[in-house]
């Protein structure tokens, strides 16, 4: 029998969950340009507020992780991953809160 | 204060000064809460026990470094924080009580009784109960003695007694590795003893027994009650006094003295699928979620059972998946029935989901299969599994959890799963099994099942309301079974031998399963079920059997009592006029599955239950159920939400026949629509013509014309803000020419809005279609999941893939691509530049091209439903069932539209 109270392997360690320096952030959309990125710049930028630093990021329609039709509306929370390697941008925003399936249907 | 109370009061400031030197070394003051109720003031009881539970639970939280400061803290998140470190779900319940007492008690409205008072410090002494019989040095103050590895041996037994409601009365450290303990618990008048002496090895025992003069402690408990639990029962001869009147066990068989595991995995051995078979060896990909994307990727490849193995031992959670027939049972069969020859987590349980009642508690479901099995009473089988299960000692099989869920929507899945994190911790051992389109096409479940942090609002809301803490969401690995080389299903291949000349006669019944078999079972499933239910139903009874089995599956009824047999299909079901299992015709395509729950002759043989033995047949008949309109009709009628799997639209698209329709009417009546985790049957009030094609740059530029010579007034939708017009978003143009260019004239008109593609659409006296009218336009009467049907037809449509030089499976792959510049040229297509992709009813190029707007809005957020993916999304978003949704004001080279016209 196991009684080694210690392991967590069920779990995701709590920095993980937080996200450490340069890792997972939560955030909120601020804004909506209307071009800016995409070829040609003719696609739209976006800017996400950090909830925890106040920094502000962009990032670009093809940085929205959906194998669907990429737009965010601002106010939409997301989950987002900060790039040291290019600050200020951030990249594998992640929509939180999308709509039920049945919505879709009224 | 009365005299009752009184009394009341001395016996529980007794019980607490029990636990006096937990008080000195936290510096707690444990006559607080019983001098407040003595003054009347039960508010201030519960308050004294919060601020005391609160300082047990930081103490705990720091001796488990729980990750984060206790400090600051409310009690609700102290509970949260050390809940996996607590496996008694008694210890669990009293803690959310003195929670639940305290937030009324500091609530202005509520009058709070002497009652809750004393409930409070009830409460609380469980907890101390508890945390005394942890006996940790660094919790209570107590210089530790005993050698740690039999200090956390002697927690977890002291815990298990916990949890059968009894309390630690003594505790004796006898040696660095041996130690005493005895409970008691009250039964009325009648007092219960358990001793138990833990030791490492008979040596130490002997040891001990020679320094205390030839005896331990004296008791005239009977020999049942007395334990002597060894950690190394190989380590030399007992003393006879010590064989003589206790029960000698080794610790890691401790658990047969609760637990009759050789008859449990007998009887798990006989049930279908037999194991006596020789099967094809099942290979699979253990996936784990990538931490950026938050999608799964293969991370070990291999053969199934050896990955499950590695897993099952090493501790952690696991969800199987795969399809229909592709061995998940049998894979988990095997791992339990391993167990008899293993030595570690030799305890393994296996639970048939597809046999929980709909409606069932998880705990009755637990209670009800695992009582023939244990040695306690009915009322203590679940926690005891409980702790045994939370405390990592048993491996837990849940086989079919699709099939337990109440309903196939996420709220129907959190249920369960609310009432599953009962058994799972951080140190459990949880190996479950699920059909692959419901766990894992769910973006929202498979990201709760990864116990990452991608959750929606919505979702943690409804986590909370079902009690459980987001944050302590255990993390699932998945390892997902992979298809035979040829297709064929391990099911496909029992049945095709099954079915053949000479083929057992009971299928199953420990026929020789061939490799050969399965890789040359290219029969169609469905076809080969099939076979099997009209051979053994016979011409008479098939109708009856499609319409009552497969509407009760709708209806989420999979077990049946004999009763209900009787009553549905006749005696004539059953040879010579009695009504048994082995006298039921078609008992062939049946297993029995125990007294049906809620059967309230549970006991008899009219109460006994059966089920189909594998739910694939069953979801055959619902599909044969669902092919003529009327039984959708039917279906909808008899239930709200019917029971609809991604197994059973399969078995639709696959076994309807040619669309009826080629003129792009849809006719009314009720259809199947939906993503494959969720769908649903929708009814189409009057029937509607689509527009073969999507609107043209050409229609559009005669709207544009029509528009500039008389204004659009006549159409604009009501709500149209002032100051719009009707051009295209020509900025947004990927290419600048698209509407002046007669090149483009057969391209579908782009970067429009929708108030325009409305005002459009009036003006050609229609409308845009309502989501549900283009869906149903789209995938047809059989729910298939593209236009032309359930195959991936590369050349048939416009999306990321076509560009590309290989399949975009991940967001991962559709970004490389996109970076590497070879979707630079992805464009909108002319409009019939893919003859193949046709609708059942005809209508042209629905899948990829370009989204379509459609006239339902999304009111919360006053955005317009889009349907059927692009010419840059990846092959899985072009589906027929594809949607999303746009700002009504937005114009995107990506979005096009067509219309409909109401048919009277």
């Amino acid at each position: 029998m196991t009684t080694s109270p210690g392991r967590r392997a069920g779990q995701l360690p709590a920095q993980e969950r937080s996200g450490g320096p340069g890792g997972q952030r939560f955030g909120r959309i601020t804004d909506r340009r209307p071009s800016g990125s995409g070829p040609g710049g003719r696609l739209g930028t976006y800017f996400v507020r950090d909830d925890e630093t106040a920094t502000t990021y962009s990032f670009d329609y093809a940085d929205i992780v959906t194998e669907g039709f990429r737009t965010i509306r601002t106010g939409e929370r997301v989950r987002f991953l900060a790039d040291f390697a290019d600050p200020g941008h951030a990249s594998y925003v992640i929509r939180l809160d999308l709509p039920d399936i049945e919505d879709y249907y009224e | 204060m009365t005299a009752e109370l009184d009394t009341r009061l001395v016996r529980l400031q007794a019980e607490l000064d029990d636990h006096a030197r937990i008080a000195r070394y936290l510096g707690l003051d444990f006559e607080r809460p019983i001098q407040s109720l003595g003054d009347g003031y039960p508010e201030n009881a519960i308050a004294w026990v919060g601020k005391i539970t609160e300082r047990l639970l930081k103490q705990l939280w720091r001796h488990h470094d729980v990750p984060g400061t206790p400090a600051g803290k409310t009690l609700k998140d102290l509970i949260g924080g050390c809940r996996p470190y607590i496996r008694s779900s008694r210890v669990l319940e009293s803690l959310r009580d003195i929670q639940r007492l305290r937030n009324r008690s500091a609530h202005d409205g509520y009058q709070i009784a002497d009652e809750d008072g004393l409930i409070a410090v009830r409460r609380l002494l469980d907890v101390l109960a508890w945390y005394t019989s942890t006996e940790s040095g660094a919790l209570s103050g107590h210089a530790p003695r005993l050698a740690p590895q039999v200090a956390a041996k002697a927690e977890f037994l002291a815990g298990l007694y916990v949890t059968l409601d009894f309390k630690p009365a003594k505790r004796f450290e006898l040696s660095r590795h041996t130690v005493y303990q005895l409970f008691v618990r009250e039964r009325g008048l009648r007092s219960e003893y358990v001793e138990l002496l833990l030791s490492r090895d008979a040596g130490d025992v002997a040891q001990v027994l020679a320094a205390t003069g030839g005896q331990l402690l004296q008791t005239q408990l009977p020999k049942l009650t007395r334990f002597l639990i060894l950690e190394d029962d190989a380590g030399g001869e007992l003393p006879e006094a010590l064989r003589e009147d206790r029960r000698v066990l080794s610790y890691d068989h401790f658990m047969d003295a609760f637990v009759d595991l050789d008859r449990h995995l007998a009887d798990v051995a006989g049930l279908y699928p037999r194991l006596d078979a020789a099967i094809t060896p099942i290979t699979g990909d253990l996936l784990t979620a990538d931490e950026r994307s938050g999608q799964m990727r293969i991370s070990e490849a291999g053969a199934a059972a050896a990955l499950l193995e590695q897993v099952a031992a090493g501790g952690g959670n696991l969800l199987i998946v795969g399809r229909p027939g592709s061995g998940k049972t049998t894979l988990l069969k095997q791992l339990v029935a391993s167990a008899a020859s293993i030595a570690a987590r030799r305890y393994r349980f296996f639970f048939d989901l597809s046999l929980k009642g709909r409606r069932e508690a998880f705990a009755d479901f637990v209670t009800r299969t695992l009582a023939p099995y244990m040695a306690v009473e009915t009322a203590y089988v679940f926690p005891v599994f409980c702790y045994f299960a939370r405390a990592g000692s048993v491996m837990c099989a849940l086989d079919g959890f699709d099939e337990a869920v109440p309903e196939l929507t996420q709220a129907g899945f959190l249920g369960l799963f609310a009432e599953l994190t009962e058994v799972v911790s951080a140190e459990s051992a949880v190996v479950m099994t699920s059909r692959v389109s419901f766990l894992e096409d769910s973006p929202q479940v498979r990201r709760l099942m990864d116990g990452t942090s991608l959750m929606s609002e919505k979702l943690i809301q409804q986590l909370h309301a079902q009690g459980v803490d987001p944050l302590q969401v255990p993390r699932f690995s998945v390892l997902r079974l992979r298809d035979t080389e040829s297709g064929g299903s391990l099911l496909g291949a029992r049945l095709e031998h099954d079915l053949e000349p000479g083929g057992s006669a009971a299928a199953g019944a420990g026929g020789v399963v061939s490799t050969r078999a399965a890789d040359t079972g290219q029969g169609d499933l469905g076809d080969l079920l099939w076979r099997h239910i009209t051979a053994v139903a016979g011409p008479a009874l098939l109708p009856r059997v499609v319409e009552f089995f497969g509407l009760a599956f709708l209806r989420g009824v999979t077990t049946f009592t004999l009763v209900d047999l009787v009553n549905e299909l006749g005696m004539a079901a059953f040879d010579g006029g009695r009504v048994s299992f082995g006298s039921f015709q078609i008992g062939e395509l049946f297993r029995p599955a125990g007294a049906a729950a809620g059967s309230r002759d549970a006991a008899g043989l009219a109460g006994m239950g059966v089920a189909f033995r594998h739910a694939a047949y069953q979801e055959l008949l619902a599909a044969e159920f669902l092919r003529p309109p009327q039984g959708r009709d039917a279906a909808l009628t008899a239930a709200a939400r019917p029971r609809l799997t991604e197994q059973v639209r399969d078995f639709l698209a696959r076994r309807s026949g040619p669309a009826a329709t080629g003129d792009c009417v849809v006719p009314a009546g009720v259809y199947l629509v939906g993503p494959s985790h969720h769908l649903m049957l929708r009814r189409l009030t009057r029937p509607v013509r689509l527009d073969e094609f999507p609107v043209t740059v050409r229609r559009y530029k005669r709207f544009l014309a029509a528009v500039a010579g008389g204004g659009s007034a006549q159409w604009d939708h009501p709500a149209m803000p002032a100051g719009y017009t009707h051009e295209p978003w020509r900025e947004r143009l990927r290419v600048p020419g698209y509407y002046d260019d007669t090149v483009y004239d057969n391209h579908p008109a782009v970067a429009v809005n929708w108030w325009s593609a409305y005002a459009f659409a009036r003006f050609e006296d229609k409308r845009l279609p309502t989501s549900l009218e283009w869906e149903v336009a789209a995938r047809g009467p059989d729910g298939r999941l593209f236009p032309w049907g359930d195959q991936v037809d590369l050349p048939a449509v416009n999306c990321a893939d076509s560009w590309s030089d290989h399949p975009l499976i991940t967001y991962e792959a559709w970004r490389e691509e996109l970076d590497r510049g070879m979707l630079r040229d992805a464009l909108p297509g002319p409009v019939d530049g893919h003859p193949g992709n046709v609708s059942p009813f005809g209508v042209r190029e629905m899948a990829g091209n370009v989204w379509e707007f459609t006239v339902t809005v999304l009111d919360d957020l006053d955005e317009a439903v889009i349907c059927g993916g692009s010419f840059d999304n990846p092959y899985r978003a072009v589906q027929a069932s594809s949607k999303g949704s746009y700002r009504r004001r937005g114009a995107s080279n990506a979005v096009g539209f067509r219309c409909a016209e109401d048919l009277t």
